[in-house]
């Protein structure tokens, strides 16, 4: 998700490809009913008002297909983006690309087959698999994209409900340590539990693309979120450091918050299954 | 006790014009003593104290003077609105200041108490956890191009880098500290012979510029500081300092509004939500050897950075860091290669942490370092 969300930016260090053709995301996670009743929910849908195109994607960073999902994205058309943002809809088309990283490629292939162009991202470089319906992206991606030197961005999509705990603890702790830092400046106490659940606190505080994602996804997000503020706020230590930020005591302060890194460390290592972040390969 | 009896504390001017002639003799008293050089006292020093004018930025809707626990506190009004007296006072010993706070983001405090005290008074007030200030932070080519603005006129500079991020895994260390002083008329060329010498460049960070402004009937020259604090060094004309103090802030304004314009948040159109802005990418031109001492300094809270941060180690090369800039509590999320910092500033984060970063390194990394692989964009 980050790595194309990053192709539509204009980022020195990493490949902007899309944002060269005028790409921009539309939208996240939406849930889309195609015309012929079939329900679809791609991960990320670019847009491009020079191309009047829009690129369906489907993110796979691990080896599973579910063939059954990508039967209904054969059910798409023109008529569904009703979504999408584009200056006409006369001549817009689109396509249906899969995302996938190198290590896994061999296996999605195989359940893809040619039913949808591939974007591979591998170590070195990026490569399709494949044909666009769009010429341009075919030029562009013709020959593998060298990634050599290039640093992709992993924070525009910071985690999700599928994410394991021990990988989303670091941020809700910082979420803890943001709203004690402003109680100390006059907002209200992060041991207000009903106040810090609610969803304004959570896309500020947790993660500043909830708004873009659908109401099922937000809700299963903030499920997430609140088991692991009951988790890390049920410890003695973390509500002792907490409330010395609260409490405006200037030179308690850093320690406070070195006790809070160690207990992020701590509570993470007891969830520890899944390899931080993207695996790269 | 107050420092400067020969300047009592008024509260009551019949207008702004009253206020701003009150401060021109508090201008016109520190330059005419100083011409005279004034005999040594316990006082004053030795030297006369100059006029210094502090740009804060204040992210407060009402800021909270009583609750301040870095020093003692006290805001007294005045009877102009916008104009208030504020009187610190930190190991027996006060400071005064006249805050301007017609700009609701950006305080103009002015005094000409000692500067010894006014900067440190201001520091710890700046540093209240009570409330979300920071100091305004200006980039070295920012001071460059205000230096050059319109009827002003180069006069001087000061340089100061310190290395705080040498390791012992260095091979060079071609530059651990420099700092000086260069005034007068001709002063931009030992500028052009220094930027021409290429093992400095990465250390040639302003300390302050010294600027002109006027003409011969009306003049000041003023030191403009990389922290956002302007000290009249001569000239009597108030109108032509606080014109430099608009003119100062003013950029800084667009500096950090175009950093928040470009910060990373979700827009309704119609009835959909899209995401807009970018991250910002600090490219560095001197490599960070080791990530973690690195981050040890960057990420301490008691640092000029004023951040805090949990990190994850993407790989050997690679930390992905979920921060709190301290002097608001905004999350915000950076990722740190040796070449590259790139910076993740939510919509409605404020600004200034970008700009204090920035500049805080470039006075203790990398003077050469550049925002989105430009210079600092100058509006």
């Amino acid at each position: 998700m980050n790595y194309v969300i990053g192709m539509c930016k204009n980022h020195k260090d990493w490949i902007c490809v899309l944002n060269n053709l005028g790409y921009d995301i539309s939208i996240i996670e939406q849930r889309i009913r195609t015309s012929s009743g079939e329900a679809i929910k791609p991960d990320i849908i670019v847009t491009s008002n020079k191309l009047l195109h829009s690129l369906v994607f489907e993110c796979k960073g691990g080896i599973t297909v579910d063939t059954e999902q990508l039967r209904r994205y054969g059910t798409l058309t023109e008529n569904d983006f009703r979504w999408v943002n584009i200056y006409t809809f006369d001549h817009f088309h689109f396509d249906v690309c899969i995302a996938d990283i190198q290590k896994n490629h061999s296996a999605v292939v195989v359940h893809v087959k040619n039913q949808f162009p591939i974007i591979t991202f591998g170590n070195e470089e990026v490569f399709k698999t494949g044909k666009f319906d769009e010429k341009k992206l075919d030029t562009v991606f013709e020959n593998p994209i060298s990634l050599k030197g290039k640093i992709p961005p992993l924070s525009y999509y910071p985690f999700c409900e599928e994410d394991e705990k021990a990988y989303i603890i670091p941020f809700v702790m910082r979420g803890l340590v943001s709203i004690a830092v402003k109680k100390a400046k006059g907002g209200s106490s992060v041991l207000e539990r009903e106040l810090i659940t609610r969803d304004d606190i959570i896309e500020k505080v947790f993660n500043p693309v909830f708004k873009t994602l659908s109401r099922t996804h937000q809700r299963q997000l903030k499920e997430k979120i609140k088991k692991v503020i009951h988790l890390l706020l049920s410890r003695e230590e973390t509500k002792e450091a907490l409330g010395i930020i609260e409490s405006r005591a200037g030179y308690k302060i850093s320690n406070a918050l070195g006790k809070l890194m160690k207990e992020t460390e701590k509570v993470a290592k007891q969830f520890e299954t899944q390899q931080f972040l993207t695996d790269f390969p | 006790m107050t420092l400067n009896p020969i300047f009592p504390l008024r509260s009551k001017f019949e207008s702004r014009k009253e206020f701003m002639e009150y401060l021109g003799d508090m201008l016109t008293h520190s330059y005419e003593e100083r011409k005279e050089m004034a005999p040594p006292s316990e006082e004053t020093r030795g030297r006369p104290p100059e006029l210094k004018t502090y740009i804060m930025e204040s992210n407060n809707s009402r800021p909270n003077i009583e609750a301040v626990t870095t020093l003692e506190a006290e805001q007294i009004p005045t009877n102009l609105p916008k104009i208030s007296i504020l009187v610190l006072k930190y190991a027996a010993r006060f400071t005064h200041f006249y805050v301007d706070t017609s700009d609701p983001r950006f305080f103009v405090l002015y005094s000409n108490d000692l500067a010894e005290f006014t900067d440190l008074h201001y520091d710890r007030l700046v540093s209240s956890t009570a409330n979300k200030f920071d100091k305004t932070w200006f980039p070295t080519e920012t001071l460059d191009e205000i230096v050059h603005l319109e009827g002003n006129k180069f006069r001087g500079f000061g340089l100061a880098f310190t290395d705080r991020f040498s390791t012992e895994l260095e091979e060079e260390q071609p530059l651990q500290e420099l700092t000086m002083d260069v005034a007068g008329s001709i002063s931009e060329e030992a500028l052009y012979a220094l930027n021409e010498r290429k093992n400095l460049r990465r250390s040639l960070s302003y300390s302050k510029i010294r600027a002109m402004r006027g003409d011969r009937e009306a003049f000041v020259t003023d030191d403009i500081r990389y922290d956002g604090r302007l000290i009249t060094k001569s000239g009597d004309s108030v109108d032509d300092h606080v014109s430099l103090v608009e003119a100062t802030k003013k950029i800084y304004r667009n500096l950090v509004e175009k950093v928040e314009k470009n910060s990373i948040g979700t827009k309704k159109v119609e009835d959909r939500t899209l995401i807009e802005g970018q991250a910002f990418d600090f490219v560095l031109q001197r490599k960070i050897e080791n990530l973690d001492t690195f981050l040890d300094y960057f990420l301490n809270p008691t640092r000029e950075f004023r951040l805090w941060g949990l990190r994850n180690k993407i790989s050997e090369n690679r930390r992905q860091i979920v921060a709190v800039d301290l002097h608001t509590g905004d999350p915000f999320d950076l990722e740190i290669t040796p070449s590259l910092i790139r910076i993740y500033l939510p919509k409605g984060t404020c600004g200034n942490v970008v700009l204090r970063m920035y500049v805080n390194l470039q006075h203790t990394f990398d003077s050469a370092i550049r925002f989105n692989d430009e210079k600092m964009p100058f509006v």
